[in-house]
């Protein structure tokens, strides 16, 4: 039986071989991470958490712990290397379910990676998130959005955002067309 | 021009989600149109969300390469990275504290664990058929593992 044993051992060696030159080709372009962020722990990644007391729910990209605190960073593919205000609204809600249901503290300020369209590299930037009594308010001008009682709606910021909706039709007719429809 | 259902309505339980909320930053009106008349998309929209899905998924498995990196400083490991933390990780530690570390030998194989299993981590993250190939392993190991604990925590007290 020695040589069954002495088989297996050899299997085994010759896969974690395998295992480890895989590995070392699987390498990952971390340049675009702030200099806190290089060598932080990865605490989370993809992981969707619940806040209860604030009626919200958030998937996250990714949280870093570093220097006792979690650090969160949110990837969005754009043609613009810009950060928009949406980005921080998400990231914001992103902080406050994981804080609700970890315990753990989440920093007040989170990155926004941003990814040309193409595929091209990263660039980190970072934003200053909302606090709860704002990301409430928020969440209240949702709902009075959804339920038709929210007084005048703000429109987009561009008209290129306005012309790539599907709503852009009944939002002209209804809102005057101060964004023409293509 | 044509529109398509949003796949990703979230309708849970009175819960907004963060994606949802953050729509509010982009445009208001859109949100009131969507709850009036549904989440719909043009082909840019579908489109931009494609690149964006694929742009996550390359950054998900970044992801699990720099969780396998951590393991290698930390703790971790398969049977963490296959079954996630479960009774059954309990029970093969619990083996490794009452059984392995408590001989030459079994010191050796957990430092061979350590040093190999970040490497396995990084093997496993996109092969879900090899994964689930070895949970089933693990899981026997685990029973065994748990029953052996067992055995020896009755055995002690």
């Amino acid at each position: 039986m020695e040589w069954l044993g002495a088989v297996g051992l050899l299997v085994l060696l010759l896969a974690s071989a395998i295992a480890v030159s895989i590995s070392r080709t699987s390498s990952v372009d971390d340049s675009w991470l702030p200099p806190m962020l290089v060598g932080a722990e990865l605490a989370y990644s993809e992981k969707k958490f619940i806040s209860e007391e604030m009626g919200l729910v958030a998937k996250l990209d990714r949280a870093y712990r570093t220097q006792g605190v979690l650090m969160l960073v949110e990837l969005k593919t754009r043609a613009r290397q810009a950060v928009y205000v949406s980005d921080v609204i998400e990231l914001s809600v992103q902080r406050i379910a994981l804080q609700d249901q970890t315990g753990e503290r989440v920093a007040n300020e989170g990155y926004v990676a941003v990814q040309s369209s193409d595929g091209g590299p990263k660039r980190a930037f970072m934003v200053k998130l909302f606090s709860s009594s704002e990301v409430a308010a928020l969440r209240q001008r949702h709902q009075d959005l959804q339920r038709g009682n929210a007084v005048s709606p703000r429109p987009a910021r561009s008209t290129a955002m306005c012309q790539s909706c599907a709503h852009n039709a009944v939002c002209a007719r209804r809102f005057g067309s101060r964004f023409p429809q293509q | 021009m044509s529109f398509s259902r949003d796949p990703k309505v979230k309708r849970t339980d009175g819960l907004v989600s963060a994606s949802d909320l953050a729509r509010i930053g982009y445009c208001e009106r859109q949100v009131l149109f969507d709850a009036e008349r549904g989440k719909l998309a043009t082909q840019i929209q579908v489109e931009a969300r494609a690149r964006g899905n694929a742009a996550h998924a390359s950054f998900e498995r970044e992801a699990e390469i720099i969780a396998a990196r951590s393991a290698r400083r930390g703790k971790c490991f398969i049977a963490s990275h296959v079954l996630g933390e479960c009774d059954d990780t309990k029970a093969l530690r619990a083996f490794r504290d009452l059984f392995l570390r408590r001989s030459r030998a079994g010191r050796f194989l957990v430092a061979m664990y350590y040093r190999w299993s970040p490497a396995w981590c990084v093997c496993l993250a996109d092969r879900p058929k090899l994964t689930s190939a070895v949970r089933v392993g693990l899981h026997a190991c685990s029973y065994l593992a748990a029953r052996a604990v067992a055995v020896k925590v009755k055995r002690s007290s």
